[in-house]
């Protein structure tokens, strides 16, 4: 119905007046097909929460029993190697075949015409997928294109949800499925291994009131500061800090500079921590209170002062050099580290040749006076895939089955072969632990594909590291005790593009405070304008979910 | 005024075969008698700054092929660039090389810069001669329209859409053909067009020869030198593209090798996914991340280091006679 | 004076040219040329420059499919446009876009700064390769010139993390610098994250990674210079330095001029990325130039017709920018850009 399909229609035709004539329509009306949004503001018609019965139930369901049991939805872990389990006991794919777009994280792997995992895991489960990798940075630029032009959707498209592109609500309608007509409620019971997904990263999978994604659950807790304990050890640091003053006097006595040592990396995020800054909006006496304005925001802000007027930050950090946090921490330049939870094994996989002693901890939490914790709980799902609309139902079918598929939790054969590839081509057991290692074929072809589309609920492995492994677990579940929920946990709102602008000039106040170049009277002047600017109004557009 | 017959030389730029050949022996290796030997400050001061712009350059050169070439303990021990050796390993190479889709880069990469320079290297030469009589009909409108789109360019969008209506998504021609023009190129091999010797071309003239054949057989033999000039331009540029081929090429097969080298810069630090450590690998020595990153600049750089001293010798006169008329 | 300069040589070009053109079927000078063509019918015209024509077919047509039907794109700016929406349905706005941006304080502070650093580099880094390039031309080894050649324009082909990296570890405040001066109990270099020294910085990174490429184009120019023009001046008494200003120079001039126009016209750009990674370094203040402030108030938010407007009227001073310049060449006796 749309100029765009017309156009497109007609690029096989065969007279030049008519292509050029395409090229000019293409250009100047690339529109979608979304009938039903409006033009200008970015959400239709006011708040819609996340509706009763769009949620699928939830059923958990045990394969292995996991050696360290999560509690209040902390990850679990396993230690060993597990006996295997087949979750799956038909084949789910009818031969359909699917693009995927997807990120590039991890090795830079071959595809589909030489790549004998995905031709070999394709046959597997008898659909053919072509993943099409996309650099992980140019992300958002890609999905601007492919979203103005229908036809170069992928089947499936996974977003990370810092990638979600503005106006996200108008695309919706007209571009991805509404999963809920397939997996509300008890409908997802038919796909046992979906129903296995916890509700909350459901949750953060609707999009004005529909269920439009499959979630790629995270852990409950994303992020620590973490510490060098070997290091520390070696320094006779023993007592770790409670509050805010004492996790500054260690900043000090740690560092050295003329030893090219420093306290931390950019030591701002750990500060949020510590100070309990919500991470956008808190409720006070039923008033919403953005973060900027709250009391904890301010008094972090003069802590990271302080700590960057003492020089205990890294020069390099000091110069916004993110990109060597963890070079500058494994190699003890940098004895505190805030990092991402999950790149805790990575670090110890990464040192062991090289540093057999190497100890990284997180830090207890603690509060800036001593009081009770709080420990805010990071998104439910921080990566998300949507499915393109498709024209027949049955295709539909063999989509869910196969997602049902890529679902199946740690302990499943399907998890094993998606996460290892085949046995004897990609990996061979490890004599001592049963656990695979993959073999010269399999470190180039083996990545993170198909999990892409759907993950199972967070678990914890490492055979080789069930050490850390235990440190890893046993400390999220400890946290659960401070877990808060920040306000709208798991919600997706997707901002008016007018508010779009409001937090940078914070993001850049916020670097001149902690560095010296601005003062705390300006917080004040920023906070004003923050107000008049926009920020007033944001305050009653997110008031309006609180009573939806 | 032009008192010298030496001046008077320079006037005209000379057919090619006196240029090259005068290029070739002009290089003096003695002093040339009319040069006095310079003052003993003055020599000093020349080279001490040469000697500072070489070390500025050579330097940083040498600590990024120093930590690619640097095991994870050289680099911890360094905590960071590493700028004397202290443990060297190739493994950063091995593991780019290695991966199998480097080698399928490199030939993508090869036939998008050689088939995009010779085609943007003929319409260039083309447009410039067509453009090279000023009062030649339409003359100064085309100028114009090329000159706007140095200035002007479109959104990522509208490129995109036009390419997918062509139906060049996936093509290594949407990497080519985009790109395939550019201006600045453009008004360089006019200039020297320009400034040609006339009488020549226009006694080929009356000889009855057209325009096509002046270009072919006149003109272009006489400009070998712009020609490697913007062939040069062209080639890097085509060389070092990668954001088209993020937004226009879906198969990494098709991944030229920029983009192949970006995505192991960008994996940098995580060679382990979230949510469960691969189990892979796990005693035998990763390669440094910071010594991947720099494995790469080092790759990137190389093709280029192998092709610039054959350019170079034409580049030097390419320029020159551009120049001397403008 | 007998020293034959540039525009002797000009002149005399000139009038060679209408010397041969004399005998030629157009024997009219080009200003005569022009207009009697002019006179003569559009068909008359049309066969005589269709091959230039023709020619120039295949550069037309790329640019009109490659450039100018997307370009048509930019419709946009006068619009309140959502990709999904489409150009066709989005609702007009008039110039709003353009008023949000020439109305806001930062807008002009970002203009200010990109300025201000373009005068800088026009003043420091314009200038260097010139002068490094007629250096090593007075190397009378060819080998020695050669190799230092070949090395300088490396660090053009690096990319600006790199290039930042490795002044970081340099020149940083945990950098090798910087520790020495530590070990000797002096004060560590505080070059990374002073803003007010953040222009030097910026010019000299620009200095590492492109004056080598900039001595590439000037040296091929001056290869050109005949020798026996040095050896006239000689003979005239033109000392070492008196024949640079007379003969080295003047050879130099158009190249000069080219690059100079071209760089006016792109006086609003000064490396966005450049300065987008040390932004947090030294803050936005010092390092918000035009490119980063539409960047952050238009192009993260995916306000397309925010950053439209930017990129139109970016295009249009630069347009201004490069004719006015070409105009100011002309009237030096220049042939600029294009010629008239």
């Amino acid at each position: 119905m749309n100029a765009f399909q017309r156009a497109t229609k007609q690029v096989p035709t065969t007279s030049r007046r008519g292509f050029i004539g395409i090229l000019a329509a293409a250009a100047i009306a690339p529109t979608l097909a979304s009938c039903s949004t409006g033009t200008g503001a970015a959400t239709g018609g006011g708040p819609i929460g996340v509706p009763a019965g769009v949620l699928p139930n939830y059923v958990p369901v045990t394969y292995v029993e996991p050696d360290i049991a999560g509690i209040e939805g902390s990850t679990p872990g396993f230690l060993d190697w597990p006996k295997l389990v087949e979750s799956v006991d038909k084949v789910p794919g009818v031969g359909g075949r699917y693009s995927a777009m997807v990120p590039t994280y991890g090795n830079v792997v071959p595809g589909l015409k030489d790549s004998k995992y995905l031709q070999m895991v394709n046959k597997e489960i008898n659909a053919t997928f072509d993943f099409q990798f996309t650099d992980n940075n140019a992300y958002p630029n890609k999905l601007q294109a492919i979203f103005a032009s229908k036809k170069d959707v992928p089947d499936f498209v996974t977003i990370a949800e810092h990638n979600i592109p503005p106006r996200f609500d108008q695309a919706l309608p007209g571009l991805f499925t509404d999963l809920g007509e397939y997996l509300s409620g008890d409908k997802v019971e038919k796909y046992p291994n979906l129903a296995n997904i916890p509700t909350d990263a459901w949750k953060s999978s609707v999009f004005e009131g529909k269920l439009y994604g499959l979630p790629y659950p995270t852990d409950r807790i994303s992020a620590a500061t973490f510490y060098r304990k070997d290091i520390f050890d070696d320094l006779g640091i023993t007592k770790l800090p409670t509050t805010a003053d004492e996790f500054f006097d260690l900043t000090v006595e740690i560092t050295d500079q003329n030893a090219g040592r420093w306290a931390g990396n950019d030591l701002t995020e750990s500060s949020n921590l510590i100070f309990n800054v919500p991470p956008m909006w808190k409720r006070e006496g039923g008033k919403l209170v953005h973060r900027y304005e709250s009391d904890e925001y301010r008094a972090h802000l003069e802590f990271v002062t302080k700590l960057f007027s003492a020089g205990v930050i890294h020069p390099d950090a000091v110069a916004g050099n993110e990109g060597q946090n963890k070079q500058r921490f494994e190699s003890g330049k940098v004895l505190i580290s805030y990092d991402g939870y999950s790149g805790w094994i990575g670090s110890h996989v990464r040192t062991a040749p090289t540093t057999p002693e190497y100890n990284q901890q997180p830090m207890p939490w603690f509060s800036p006076g001593g009081e009770k914790p709080q420990v805010f709980l990071s998104s439910p799902a921080k990566i998300l895939c949507f499915v393109k609309q498709q024209d027949d139902d049955a295709r539909m079918d063999e989509i869910l089955d196969l997602l049902n598929y890529f679902a199946a939790p740690f302990g499943t054969t399907e998890q094993a072969l998606l996460q290892n590839g085949i046995e004897g081509v990609h990996w061979n057991a490890d004599p001592e632990t049963g656990a695979p290692v993959k073999t010269d074929l399999g470190l180039k072809e083996v990545a993170s594909t198909y999990q892409w589309l759907v993950r199972p609920p967070v678990t914890q492995n490492a055979p080789q590291y069930p050490d850390v492994v235990a440190d890893y677990c046993n400390f999220m579940a400890d946290s659960m005790q401070y877990a808060v929920e920040p306000e709208f946990h798991g919600m997706r709102i997707l901002e008016p593009v007018k508010f779009a602008n409001l937090s940078q000039p914070f993001d850049d106040l916020e670097k001149d405070i902690v560095r010296g170049r601005q003062s705390m009277d300006d917080l004040d002047a920023a906070i004003e304008k923050w107000r008049t600017g926009g920020g007033d109004e944001l305050r009653d557009f997110y008031a309006e979910y609180l009573e939806a | 005024m032009s008192a010298h017959p030496s001046t008077e030389m320079m006037v005209k730029p000379h057919p090619p075969q006196g240029v090259i050949a005068k290029l070739k022996n002009r290089e003096p290796i003695k002093r040339p008698i009319w040069q006095e030997k310079p003052s003993l400050a003055v020599t000093i001061g020349k080279f001490v700054t040469l000697i500072v712009v070489t070390g500025a350059v050579l330097f940083p050169l040498w600590t990024i092929v120093l930590t690619s070439l640097s095991t994870q303990e050289a680099i911890n021990a360094a905590g960071g660039l590493v700028i004397i050796p202290n443990g060297l390993t190739i493994s950063a190479y091995v593991q780019i090389l290695s991966g199998g889709v480097v080698s399928r880069a490199v030939g993508v990469t090869m036939f998008i810069t050689l088939a995009g320079t010779a085609i943007s290297v003929i319409v260039s030469i083309l447009a410039a001669w067509g453009l090279s009589r000023p009062g030649s009909l339409f003359h100064r409108t085309i100028l114009f329209m090329i000159i706007i789109t140095m200035f002007f360019s479109a959104g990522i969008i509208p490129m995109y859409l036009l390419v997918s209506g062509l139906g060049l998504i996936n093509s290594l021609w949407a990497l080519i053909l985009p790109t395939a023009v550019s201006a600045f190129n453009i008004l360089i091999v006019r200039n020297f067009f320009m400034s040609i010797d006339q009488g020549i071309i226009d006694s080929a003239r009356i000889d009855g020869a057209g325009e096509w054949r002046i270009l072919a057989t006149i003109v272009a033999p006489m400009s070998k030198a712009v020609i490697a000039v913007i062939a040069l331009f062209y080639g890097v540029g085509f060389f070092n593209a990668f954001f088209n081929a993020i937004l226009y090429i879906n198969d990494n097969d098709k991944w030229p090798l920029q983009l192949v080298l970006r995505a192991y810069v960008l994996q940098g630090q995580s060679f382990v996914s979230s949510g469960g450590a691969d189990t892979v690998a796990l005693n035998q020595a990763q390669p440094a991340s910071l010594a991947i990153q720099m494995a790469v600049v080092v790759l990137a750089v190389v093709p280029i280091l192998l092709v610039y001293p054959f350019v170079q010798r034409h580049f030097k006169s390419g320029i020159l006679i551009g120049a001397i008329k403008g | 004076m007998t020293v034959s300069t540039r525009d002797g040589r000009g002149a005399a070009t000139q009038a060679d040219r209408e010397a041969s053109a004399t005998v030629l079927p157009v024997a009219v000078t080009e200003n005569e040329r022009s207009s009697s063509r002019r006179r003569k019918g559009f068909k008359l015209r049309f066969k005589q420059d269709r091959s230039l024509l023709a020619m120039s077919v295949p550069v037309i047509v790329l640019l009109v499919i490659f450039a100018y039907v997307p370009m048509l794109g930019n419709v946009v700016a006068f619009q309140n446009y959502s990709p999904f929406v489409g150009i066709a349905e989005s609702p007009f706005v008039g110039f709003s876009n353009f008023a949000r941006l020439l109305e806001d304080p930062e807008f002009w502070h970002a203009v200010g700064n990109t300025l201000v650093i373009t005068a800088f580099q026009l003043v420091f880094f314009f200038p260097l390769p010139i002068f490094l390039a007629i250096l090593l031309n007075s190397l009378l080894r060819p080998g020695l010139r050669t190799l230092i050649q070949a090395v300088v324009y490396l660090p053009h082909f690096f990319s600006w993390v790199i290039i930042v990296t490795v002044f970081q570890q340099i020149l940083g405040g945990a950098g090798l610098i910087s520790q020495w001066l530590r070990q000797a109990g002096a004060e560590p270099l505080d070059i990374m994250t002073n803003p007010d020294t953040f222009i030097l910085l910026l010019t000299s990174q620009t200095i590492w990674r492109d004056a080598g490429w900039g001595i590439v184009v000037f040296l091929a120019a001056l290869s050109a210079v005949d020798p026996s023009q040095y050896e006239a001046a000689a003979v005239d008494g033109a000392s070492g330095w008196r024949r640079i200003w007379h003969v080295t120079l003047p050879a130099l001039r158009p190249t000069i001029i080219l690059l100079l126009i071209l760089r006016l016209g792109d006086s609003l750009s000064v490396g966005f990325e450049q300065l987008l990674l040390q932004r947090e370094a030294v803050g936005a203040h010092a390092a918000e130039v035009l490119d980063t402030f539409v960047y952050f108030s238009g192009v993260v938010s995916g306000d397309f017709s925010y950053g439209a407007a930017a990129g139109l009227l970016k295009g249009i001073i630069s347009l201004i920018l490069v004719l006015a310049a070409n105009k100011v060449a002309h009237m030096f006796g220049e042939a600029g850009v294009y010629q008239k």
